[in-house]
């Protein structure tokens, strides 16, 4: 894909990533920070584009950059609210084994981490298989439009099953999310 | 400014309200902004589609991560050929069927195979006289009494095979798509 394309397919996310950002920090879109946020992203996105693989699907891609600059920015602001609040002693010092510890999940870690994986794995296969296809070849990269073409499906049909199933699939997780 | 050949309908794109419905927002979390027109300016300043828009965003992220460390692939390949049976303008035949009704047809045929040679010249010239004959030729086969001669029971069974095999592929033959969002 020519880079021009490819940055006017990244910028078509703009309303999604300042939504995802403004979500991750609880504010308004219209909030300065978010702007900052985004521009950072997109910014990130361009310098970095040339590194996805060919083919990969921008789209994660973006909202994941999206999504850490977010996490980042909001992590700042709680800094900064911490430094402006009086403290009332000393910040505890960090325990040495804390500092060494291995950053390898541990094996619970590992379990849960199989478990989650295993119901998203039935969540999937639950959905019913039209949904499924067009879900699965939309994470592959595909757009609405090629979705539609390769199927010969209405657009709107496409958009329905992709809503729909991942819906279902929140739904499906939600209630297999152990309380 | 070019106008896209296709965008979402509307009445699937706007809730009564004026908000977004679910679809567009999806489109919208997923870059298709050119499918539902309006509806980023809208978002923009809905705090409650804003919000929405975020939520699945996020999800979508989340899911597209999930789907990295699934065997995807497999599903992707099961998914295609149930849709495929569905939506395809190649459709299936009945094979087995078929072949079953291919024999029959050939083992009835073969006892008039001697005289075909000789029947050749005797073919009807023109529509009258092929009318005509096919007209004497269900008259044979209706009459009761023939059929339980050998060679017409087993003509009669590969006709019936032939039927149901139509009727078979009529059924299995993919219906047209009504999605709600059919545009």
């Amino acid at each position: 894909m020519a880079p021009s394309q490819q940055h006017a397919g990244l910028f078509a996310l703009r309303p999604a990533v300042l939504a995802l950002v403004a979500h991750v920090l609880r504010t308004h879109p219209n909030d300065a920070d978010v702007e900052d946020c985004a521009s950072e992203t997109f910014r990130r996105a361009i310098e970095g584009s040339n590194r996805v693989r060919d083919g990969a699907p921008m789209r994660p891609w973006l909202l994941g950059i999206a999504h850490h600059v977010a996490l980042d920015a909001r992590r700042s602001r709680a800094r900064a609210l911490a430094r402006s609040a009086p403290r009332a002693d000393e910040e505890a010092p960090v325990d040495p084994i804390e500092r060494v510890r291995d950053a390898a999940p541990d094996p619970h870690e590992r379990v849960e981490q199989s478990q989650r994986t295993e119901h998203q794995q039935r969540a999937l296969e639950a959905l019913p298989t039209d949904q499924r296809r067009v879900l699965l070849m939309h994470a592959r990269g595909l757009g609405y439009r090629e979705i539609a073409t390769e199927l010969s499906l209405p657009i709107g049909t496409v958009c329905t099953w992709i809503s729909r199933a991942r819906q279902q699939l929140a739904r499906t997780l939600n209630d297999a999310e152990p309380r | 400014m070019t106008r896209p050949l296709t965008q979402l309908d509307p009445k699937l794109t706007w809730e009564d309200d004026g908000c977004l419905t679910d679809e567009a927002i999806t489109a919208l979390a997923d870059g298709e902004q050119d499918l539902v027109p309006g509806a980023a300016e809208h978002a923009a300043n809905c705090e409650s589609c804003n919000v929405k828009l975020g939520e699945t965003a996020l999800f979508a992220l989340a899911l597209a991560q999930a789907l990295e460390t699934l065997p995807s692939h497999q599903l992707l390949a099961e998914s295609a050929s149930a849709t495929q049976l569905a939506q395809s303008s190649v459709r299936s035949l009945p094979w087995r069927a078929l072949t079953c009704a291919m024999f029959v047809a050939v083992v009835s045929i073969t006892p008039g195979l001697a005289g075909f040679f000789a029947q050749l010249a005797a073919l009807p010239t023109s529509h009258g006289q092929a009318f005509a004959l096919l007209a004497r030729w269900i008259a044979r086969v209706a009459t009761v009494a023939t059929w339980l001669n050998g060679q017409r029971a087993l003509e009669l069974a590969a006709t019936v095979l032939f039927v149901a095999c139509g009727a078979l592929i009529a059924r299995l033959a993919p219906r047209p798509v009504q999605g709600p969002g059919a545009v």
